[in-house]
């Protein structure tokens, strides 16, 4: 098994089905029946909340399956945590800082799932000690700051400071010191800094700043998974050039674009239900989001493929936006309409999408893909809007998966078919007169 | 379709048949089109972005360092698949193909060692180090500048095809000559310069 998905149609479709269910039915059971929980394959759990995260540490791609494992479950990382810090100070309805405190809580232990499959189970359990007190100070910080404790503020700070250390040390024995101390503490204490700083903006309802933060916060930590993954597949001696491939470096980056997509599109619609101060931000750093796609599409097939991209993504993203007001207002017809709407764009993005791939990718293929991800997208507004926090966590964890599996997939077909209209070998751009002369 | 003029055929087959799988040119699906977007986003204030800023075609490249001045020529696929390669010896060529310089991606640039009498416009490429400039002027008079990270020299038989074409997600610039020994019995120039640069914020 590997961490990142393997789609299956028909699982796909069962929890296509299934979420379909919970998305036209929650305007009447919102606050009578829990929706039901994604139902799950072993393959398509969320990484998260794997008990037992299996990595295939040999053959030409273990390198590869190492970087996105550590790059989503490192993302992950900073997007719950973020989550959990803004609980903290008060955003978001009462009850949902348990889910985020249960979701950041499988999410290390994911972590150190990994951390056992490579280095050991002594090692598995010094990290998850060391992750979870990063993750608890990071928290108490948040409570600290919500409660204008400075006191509270100089603790945890220091606290912090400590556990990088401690990080930095152990991610460098770990790698074999390729990373060294110093540069893994550096790493850590820039992450954390980030969430701090994000944290202290939100505090001030700074909220263009603090997602921005947020934003940056995510890349850099799929930067430092890459280091990482780069770093361990070194120490155990699996080949690491593919990593470097211009076609791997394509598909890490797209992984990236679509999984921030992933958290941010889920925040967007949270907050607009919630109609909460943040909104504006949010939708500003999602619209951002949005840019860096098309800009991507753009490089890929040119600019007007990139224009062609963006008015398409805009409907869906204007939809889910759409969703979730209607939600708020309790406006069935409005809901009905959004999700329409999301119909629509799955169909015209899978046309595109399998066009630009030269039929790689089945238009029919793309379309079911496309429709689970605005499922999950809906349904866990849905759980969210009616308080079952952890279902609607469940929801946007498998969403967030499902997005690293399609933008490898997409990366894949993608490559492909930008690689077979490359010019090939190399120019003749001389014409020999000043060989001539010597 | 735009004023892009995308050189390759097998891009400019993509473009129309990805237009036309969704039902309608390009022109017709202007950001105008939907501007309105949906009426719940619309009262939350909130517009989906729907289209993408117009980055210009490049029409002069500068060199300071080795001194070049140059006007931009475009160039596109030969029908052997080789990239096409600039007319006049003293022109840059840019492979319309791709990027814009300054747009997302490898935007690549290819300019003539020598001409079949003396120097030509990229005769010195080799000569540039990490940290040379490289000034793109476009057609709407604004200049993007690069920085170059790298010069580097291959044989033709490996001419890193992916390293130079494959899109990357930031923008970033390709200096593509020749080099190397020459091969008086085919008359060409066994190796290529290249030298890679990244956008300066």
């Amino acid at each position: 098994m590997v961490i990142l998905p393997v789609r299956r149609p028909i699982a796909a479709a069962a929890v296509g089905l299934l979420l379909s269910g919970v998305a036209c039915s929650a305007g009447k059971e919102r606050q009578a029946t829990a929706p039901r929980p994604p139902a799950s394959t072993p393959a398509m759990m969320p990484a998260h909340s794997m008990g037992g995260v299996s990595l295939r540490l040999a053959g030409p791609q273990a390198a590869v399956q190492l970087r996105d494992g550590l790059e989503q479950l490192l993302g992950d990382h900073v997007l719950l945590t973020v989550e959990l810090m803004r609980d903290r100070l008060g955003r978001g309805p009462a009850g949902r800082a348990q889910a985020a405190v249960d979701a950041v809580q499988e999410n290390t232990d994911s972590l150190a799932s990994v951390v056992r499959q490579v280095f050991g189970a002594r090692a598995a359990t010094t990290f998850a000690e060391l992750w979870s007190a990063h993750v608890r100070q990071l928290s108490a910080y948040a409570s600290a700051l919500a409660a204008r404790d400075s006191s509270g503020l100089a603790t945890t700070r220091h606290d912090l400071h400590q556990t990088e250390s401690d990080l930095g040390r152990f991610l460098s024995a770990a790698t074999g010191g390729r990373l060294s101390p110093e540069a893994a503490q550096a790493a850590i204490h820039m992450h954390v800094q980030m969430l701090l700083d994000q944290a202290n903006a939100y505090a001030r309802a700074d909220y263009s700043n603090s997602y921005a933060l947020e934003d940056q916060g995510f890349a850099h930590m799929v930067g430092v998974a890459d280091s990482l993954g780069a770093a361990i597949a070194a120490t155990r001696q699996l080949p690491t050039e593919i990593l470097s491939t211009p076609r791997q470096r394509l598909q890490s980056a797209l992984a990236l674009l679509f999984a921030e997509h992933m958290g941010i599109v889920v925040e967007a619609m949270r907050s607009a239900v919630d109609r909460a101060p943040d909104f504006a931000s949010v939708g500003a750093t999602l619209n951002d989001n949005s840019t860096r796609l098309g800009a991507a599409v753009g490089a890929l097939y040119g600019a007007d493929a990139e224009n062609e991209f963006l008015n398409l993504w805009a409907k869906h993203v204007d939809a889910l936006i759409a969703y979730s007001d209607a939600t708020a207002r309790h406006d069935d017809t409005a809901r009905s309409a959004a999700l329409r709407s999301l119909d629509d764009f799955a169909t015209s993005m899978a046309e595109f999408l399998s066009t630009a791939t030269q039929q790689r990718l089945p238009a029919i293929q793309l379309t079911g893909d496309l429709t689970e991800h605005d499922h999950q997208l809906t349904a866990q507004l849905d759980a969210y809007a009616s308080g079952h926090f952890d279902v609607a966590r469940q929801f946007a964890a498998q969403g967030y998966v499902h997005m690293f599996g399609l933008a490898s997939t997409l990366a894949g077909a993608i490559g492909d078919t930008v690689a077979a209209r490359l010019p090939v070998g190399g120019p003749q751009t001389g014409g020999g007169g000043t060989a001539r002369r010597r | 379709m735009s004023p892009r003029r995308l050189g390759g055929i097998t891009s400019l087959a993509l473009t129309a048949t990805v237009a036309a799988a969704c039902g309608q040119s390009p022109a017709a699906k202007s950001p105008a089109a939907h501007a309105a977007g949906e009426p719940g986003a619309a009262a939350l204030g909130f517009h989906a972005v729907s289209s993408a800023p117009a980055v210009a075609m490049p029409v002069r490249v500068r060199l300071p360092a080795i001194g070049v001045d140059a006007p931009v020529e475009q160039v596109g696929q030969a029908a052997d698949g080789t990239v096409a390669v600039p007319r006049r010896w003293g022109d840059v060529g840019w492979y319309a193909a791709g990027p814009r310089p300054g747009a997302s991606g490898p935007a690549v640039l290819l300019g003539h060692v020598d001409s079949t009498a003396g120097p030509a416009v990229f005769y010195r490429l080799r000569e540039l180090h990490r940290g040379d400039v490289v000034d793109v002027v476009r057609a709407d008079a604004t200049v993007v500048r690069f920085t170059v990270t790298r010069v580097a020299r291959y044989p033709k038989a490996r001419f890193p095809t992916s390293e130079v074409y494959l899109p990357t997600l930031v923008p970033q610039l390709r200096l593509v000559t020749c080099g190397g020994a020459f091969d008086f019995s085919t008359g060409h120039y066994v190796d290529n310069v290249i030298a890679y640069a990244q956008l300066l914020p």
